[in-house]
Formats: C-alpha cells, sequence, structure tokens
C-alpha cells in the first residue's frame, strides 16, 4: 500500500474515533489485511499488542504499522499523521475562557463506543478463528487473559507470561 | 520556578516553565503506564499542585478541550498545555516529550519483529506471541464491553453492529461512525454511573 494511502486511513480512522487506540483497531484490521493485504495478521497483532503494553497515548501504535510497511520514515509519518489534529487545540484555545460541555461530543463518544464493541467482537471471533488452531495456542489465550482480565497482571507481564507458558509446552512435546 | 498564587482566577500571574522543563516534565509523566487518564492525573499534579504554574481551572479547561478535538486526548492536551507556557515550540516540546516514551519502544520493537520474521523465531509466534496477543484483544473487548452489558441503547448499539459487521459485511469505520452519529443524537446525558 503506497506511503500517502497509508497516511490517509490512519489520519481518517484517527480522527473519526477522536483517536481511540482501541476503535481504530477493526477499521485498521479490516482495510490493512483484508481488503488490500498491506500487512499479515501476525503483524498487525504484533503492532497492536506493543501498543497496549507500552504508556503514553494509545493511538500511537500505528507508528509499527508505519514501519512495517514503510520503515523508519513511514513509522515517525504516521505518528505525525494522528498526533497532527492536536494542534488545532492551539487556535481553539485562545477563545475559551469556559468551556461547555459539548454534550454532542459526549453522546458521540458513548454511540462509538458500543459500537465498537459490537465490530470488536466480530474482528475478534475472525482473528480468534485464525490464529487458536492448537491446543498450545488456546492455552497459552486463556492463561494471559485470566492474567490480564482477572488476576488484572499489567499487559506486558501478562503476555510474557503466556508466550513463555507457550515456549515451555512446545519444548515438552 | 513558580508564578505566584495560582487559586485565583488571574492568569497573568501564572507561572513560566523553560522548555527544558516542559521536556523533563511530560517525558517524565509520559513513561507512565496507567494511559491517558494516569497520565493526565500527573501532569495536573505537577502543574498544578506542586509547581503551581497554572490554575486548576485553565488546565481542566484545556482538558476538556482536548477531549472534543477529533484525534488523541493526551496528545491535543499536551500541546495546549506546552503551547501555554512556550508559543509553538513549548507545544512541539510537550508533545515530544509525552509520545517519546511510547515511539521509541514502539519502533524499536517493530524494528525486532521485523527481524525475528525473518528469522526461524518466526514459527514459534504461532504458540507464543500470537494467542497472547489475541488475549489482549479479547481483554479489551471485556473492559469495554462491561459499560455496554446493561439494557440500554448503547447495548443495541453493539448489537447492531456486531449483526452489521458479521452477517452483513459492512465495513467496520462505516459501523463505527454510525455508532458515534447515534449516539450523538441519543445519548448527550450523563451516564448514570
Amino acid at each position: 500500500m503506497p506511503l500517502d494511502r497509508l497516511l490517509l486511513l490512519l489520519f481518517t480512522a484517527n480522527i473519526a474515533t477522536f483517536g481511540s487506540g482501541i476503535a481504530t483497531v477493526p477499521i485498521l484490521e479490516q482495510t490493512l489485511i483484508h481488503d488490500t493485504g498491506a500487512l499479515t495478521l501476525d503483524q498487525f497483532l504484533f503492532a497492536f499488542t506493543v501498543g497496549r503494553i507500552t504508556p503514553g497515548p494509545a493511538n500511537l501504535y500505528v507508528a509499527g504499522i508505519g514501519y512495517m510497511t514503510h520503515g523508519l520514515p513511514g513509522a515517525l509519518l504516521s505518528a505525525a499523521v494522528v498526533m497532527l489534529p492536536g494542534f488545532v487545540i492551539i487556535p481553539l484555545s485562545a477563545g475559551f475562557r469556559r468551556l461547555e460541555h459539548v454534550p454532542a461530543v459526549r453522546g458521540f463518544s458513548r454511540g462509538l463506543t458500543a459500537a465498537v464493541v459490537g465490530v470488536m467482537i466480530s474482528t475478534a471471533i475472525g482473528i480468534g478463528q485464525t490464529i487458536l488452531v492448537s491446543t498450545t495456542a488456546v492455552l497459552v489465550c486463556a492463561l494471559t487473559l485470566a492474567l490480564l482480565y482477572r488476576l488484572r497482571w499489567n499487559p506486558l507481564l501478562a503476555v510474557i507470561a503466556g508466550a513463555g507458558a507457550g515456549l515451555i509446552l512446545t519444548s515438552i512435546h | 520556578m513558580g508564578g505566584s498564587d495560582s487559586k485565583g482566577e488571574t492568569p497573568g500571574l501564572e507561572g513560566h516553565l523553560s522548555l527544558w522543563d516542559l521536556f523533563q516534565l511530560f517525558f517524565r509523566t509520559g513513561l507512565n503506564f496507567g494511559g491517558g487518564l494516569a497520565i493526565t492525573s500527573l501532569l495536573r499534579d505537577e502543574l498544578v499542585e506542586r509547581r503551581r504554574v497554572i490554575s486548576r481551572a485553565h488546565f481542566l479547561t484545556m482538558y476538556g478541550l482536548a477531549r472534543i478535538i477529533p484525534g488523541g486526548t493526551l496528545t491535543a492536551h499536551a500541546i495546549g498545555l506546552g503551547y501555554r507556557f512556550c508559543g509553538f515550540p513549548g507545544s512541539v516540546v510537550a508533545l515530544a516529550g509525552v509520545s517519546l516514551p511510547v515511539l521509541i519502544p514502539t519502533i524499536s520493537l517493530a524494528a525486532l519483529y521485523e527481524a525475528v520474521r525473518e528469522s526461524q523465531l518466526l514459527d514459534l509466534m504461532p504458540v507464543t506471541l500470537l494467542p497472547a496477543s489475541v488475549a489482549l484483544l479479547f481483554g479489551a473487548v471485556l473492559q469495554l464491553g462491561r459499560d455496554v452489558a446493561r439494557p440500554s441503547l448503547e447495548l443495541v448499539i453493539a448489537v447492531a453492529s456486531l449483526v452489521g459487521g458479521l452477517l452483513l459485511g459492512i465495513h467496520p469505520g462505516v459501523l463505527i461512525v454510525l455508532g458515534g452519529v447515534v449516539g450523538a443524537i441519543f445519548l448527550r446525558q450523563d451516564k448514570a454511573v
């Protein structure tokens, strides 16, 4: 996928979802993997995972995608493109003393999150069907999920533990 | 370091920060793993309470503005705050500060992964990293889904999006924006949390 098309995609998806690091996942997954084949599933999953285990703004995981498709310039430009809309705050803040909450935006965010849940279930089912094809894979996934969601481990530690368990299970065979 | 008393609404008396101060502050807070909310709280503690260089009201106004701008909240907030202290260079410096803790590992790990893909290690991925990644995906869905699970318009939107995506093959982007638009019209009150 040519760089300019990728950047346009990232820019649009970022704006449409108000910079959510999660809402862009189904959109990018559909377009980059299924529609255009610009990335493989494992590449995308890796970029997503890195985004979950790093601190800071959640939408910067796209820098990983940019790197995998277009090297370092791709990474930096991808990051730039999702950071750019933020600069609009400069002219806007000049005029504001008291901020009125904008109910429509709050509503948009809630509706968007709800739609993301529905769409993500669909995406997750598809990805799960592709990846969870061996007993080991299922066990690794279950373990990681339990550590993450039930025991509330830090995502980085949960992934390391799960992947490590998979490694051990594999070497036992 | 700080300005004079910043509890009152007198922006003219708010304090100053140098570019270097700005960078250090945003970089340090950017290292935190709690996500946007945790980082914002830390910024507030530092700027409003500890250093007293900006009033709480001004900080929160900026935050509210950052939330309604399309694009990341934390990004916009950093830019706005940076601009307020040091003009345009300040906005860039603050943004860089809060983003570098993400960008450096992200790009390095992506490079590492590309190297792994060229090697034998790729065979191990389907039974180690990839299922763990899928778990993170499921985890994210569960986390978001908790708020949506009660009988509500949100549940309807979620189910409709699921059906639209799974059975009708509608592009996720369309469904997501549609959900947002429906929400903008019908979900304007504060959530009963």
